[in-house]
């Protein structure tokens, strides 16, 4: 269903903007045409893709972080290697994704700055802690399984280049996905320590990847500008839904046990219980599963997380370490690309 | 030769390693990606130099006691996160590798093909890093103060890249010839001597305490089980 198809009228701030341009411009978008740079496009929505695409950009590089942390202990070659090359491309979708949120008006300096300052946000999921290799596969296998789910759908969206964007990041999000799958079938079938090992971050990444997808939708969802105007395609429920579909079977047939954890306030747990809720409803085709804690949620997104100091500290730092090189391109006018 | 070998490849592994640990943490974000991209290219010339040494190259990377690696000091010397020290390492190193490689192509038997294909790659860093110390070097009076503290501080351990290799003097001579048009261009000095034979470092597996703490960390995960597969 396309937004502009449906009859109630939008919940957007489109006052003062030209009725017969907005109008054109739904019609673009109920006809699958893309809207590019130069197009006229209201002003809530060139805000929105912004504010869209620069968050996706800024969790592309937090999201450098965590993995970026195990680089130096990757226990092969291969591993450190793969490792090295993934975190690499986290970054390059992250120069990919400004690029785009620069066409919509913002210069790269001023997101990374409003990145550091805690102005913007970045995806909840990196505010977690990753305290062993377990947890480099459980990433790259749960969170970029969910985050394939939700880009994949985003690559049918409205607005010209950041479905280009994401259609190449989803073809390396897809060797991404490989690898993490490659880690735990391996740990997985490997020694009783590695075994307990992977199961204790499965605990750990569980709700995060059910969180992945954001809160429950309003019921209005599909009336609100994001999925009218198509810079969101698929509901937050319904993507979940899909997810705990893919992957609940997938981690049973691999020997995890599907657990409903306490934490605490450093994101590790201190009590599981199996989730009975867990299983296939045959009728629907929908497996059952415990709903995570939105409470915690809200507290991680609201920046009260188990790493969020440490992870916008380590960026901040990255930003302010680099500035003498950014300020030595300006003055050597070279041909290297600018900061901003 | 086979010393050259090893000596090259624990180089490469160990440099591989540390600005590894860059990756997502570069001045610009596209520095950033080609800094990685460098060091893949050196944990995959590790790679491929221990294969030609007949070995596992995981064994090797990760199964050997600390003073059985014969990288030189200069590749484990902590940067604290600072560029200008990731790329002086870099270039000085990289100039080094690209005069190894190049007799190395000129021998016998298997090493020369492979030798002549990391050359390819080499020759790119190289080419890369001479431009980033002259942009560097010439990016104003704040740069260019960080970049020659970066030089004094790691002109001391180069000397010892040449340490128990073969043909030092004519290397040590190429080198300090490879490198001056890129510092002098940039308005950065650098002087290294050949350090006495008898002075013993990295290559005769004595090594500083920074590279047995990085030891430590890269193998930390392995070492749970040796005889695990990961």
């Amino acid at each position: 269903m396309s937004g502009a198809a449906n009859p109630v009228q939008p919940l957007c701030p489109c006052e003062g903007e030209d009725p017969d341009k907005l109008a054109e411009f739904e019609q673009r978008i109920t006809d699958g045409v893309h809207i590019e740079p130069g197009d006229w496009m209201p002003e809530a929505y060139r805000m929105g893709m912004l504010g869209m695409a620069e968050h996706h950009a800024n969790s592309e590089i937090i999201g450098a972080l965590p993995e970026g942390e195990w680089i130096t202990r990757a226990p092969s070659l291969r591993r450190k290697l793969a490792l090295t090359a993934k975190v690499q491309d986290e970054v390059g979708h992250g120069q990919m994704l400004y690029r785009v949120s620069q066409e919509l008006g913002k210069s790269r300096d001023d997101m990374l700055r409003d990145l550091i300052t805690g102005k913007t946000k970045y995806h909840n999921c990196f505010n977690y802690p990753a305290p062993t290799w377990g947890d480099i596969a459980m990433i790259q296998w749960l969170i970029d399984g969910a985050a394939i789910m939700n880009q994949k759908t985003l690559a049918d969206g409205a607005y010209g280049p950041y479905v280009r964007t994401m259609n190449r990041i989803n073809m390396e999000e897809a060797f991404h996905f490989k690898s993490g799958e490659d880690m735990v079938l391996t740990l997985m079938s490997g020694t009783r320590k590695q075994k307990k090992m992977t199961q204790e971050a499965f605990d750990r990444w569980w709700s995060v990847s059910l969180m992945f997808f954001g809160p429950h939708d309003k019921p209005d969802a599909e009336q609100r500008p994001a999925m009218r105007w198509r810079m969101k395609i698929e509901r937050n429920d319904s993507l979940r839904q899909r997810f705990v579909n893919r992957f609940a079977p997938a981690a049973k047939d691999l020997g995890f046990t599907i657990n409903v954890c306490e934490k605490d306030d450093r994101g590790f747990v201190t009590s599981v219980r199996e989730d009975e809720q867990c299983v296939l409803d045959t009728d629907t085709g929908n497996w059952g599963f415990t709903d995570p804690d939105w409470n915690e949620f809200f507290r991680v997104i609201r920046g009260n997380g188990p790493c969020n100091a440490h992870r916008l500290d380590l960026r901040r730092f990255s930003y302010e370490q680099g500035r003498w090189v950014r300020n030595a391109i300006a003055k050597g006018g070279t041909t290297t690309p600018p900061a901003a | 030769m086979s010393n050259d070998v090893l000596a090259l490849a624990d180089d490469k592994l160990m440099l591989g390693h540390t600005q590894s640990d860059w990756t997502g943490l570069g001045p610009i974000l596209e520095e950033d990606i080609a800094s990685s991209a460098m060091a893949q290219d050196d944990l995959s010339h590790a790679t491929v130099l221990y294969e030609a040494l007949g070995e596992d190259p995981d064994a090797l990377a990760f199964g050997r006691a600390a003073a059985d690696y014969r990288c030189c000091d200069l590749v484990t010397v902590p940067d604290e996160l600072d560029w200008a020290m990731a790329t002086v390492r870099r270039f000085i190193c990289a100039h080094f590798a690209t005069i190894v490689l190049e007799d190395l192509a000129k021998g016998e038997g298997d090493i020369p093909e492979r030798a002549s294909r990391l050359l390819i790659e080499q020759r790119l860093q190289t080419e890369h890093l001479d431009a980033w110390i002259r942009r560097l070097g010439r990016g104003g009076d704040d740069a260019k103060g960080r970049m020659q503290h970066a030089f004094d501080t790691l002109a001391p351990h180069a000397g010892m890249l040449f340490e128990a290799i073969d043909n030092r003097a004519d290397r040590h001579a190429r080198w300090c010839a490879a490198i001056a048009s890129p510092i002098a261009d940039a308005g950065l000095t650098m002087h290294t001597d050949l350090p006495d034979e008898s002075v013993h470092g990295g290559r005769r597996g004595a090594h500083a305490d920074h590279f047995v703490e990085q030891h430590a960390e890269m193998t930390q995960v392995w070492a749970e089980d040796p005889t695990a597969a990961w």
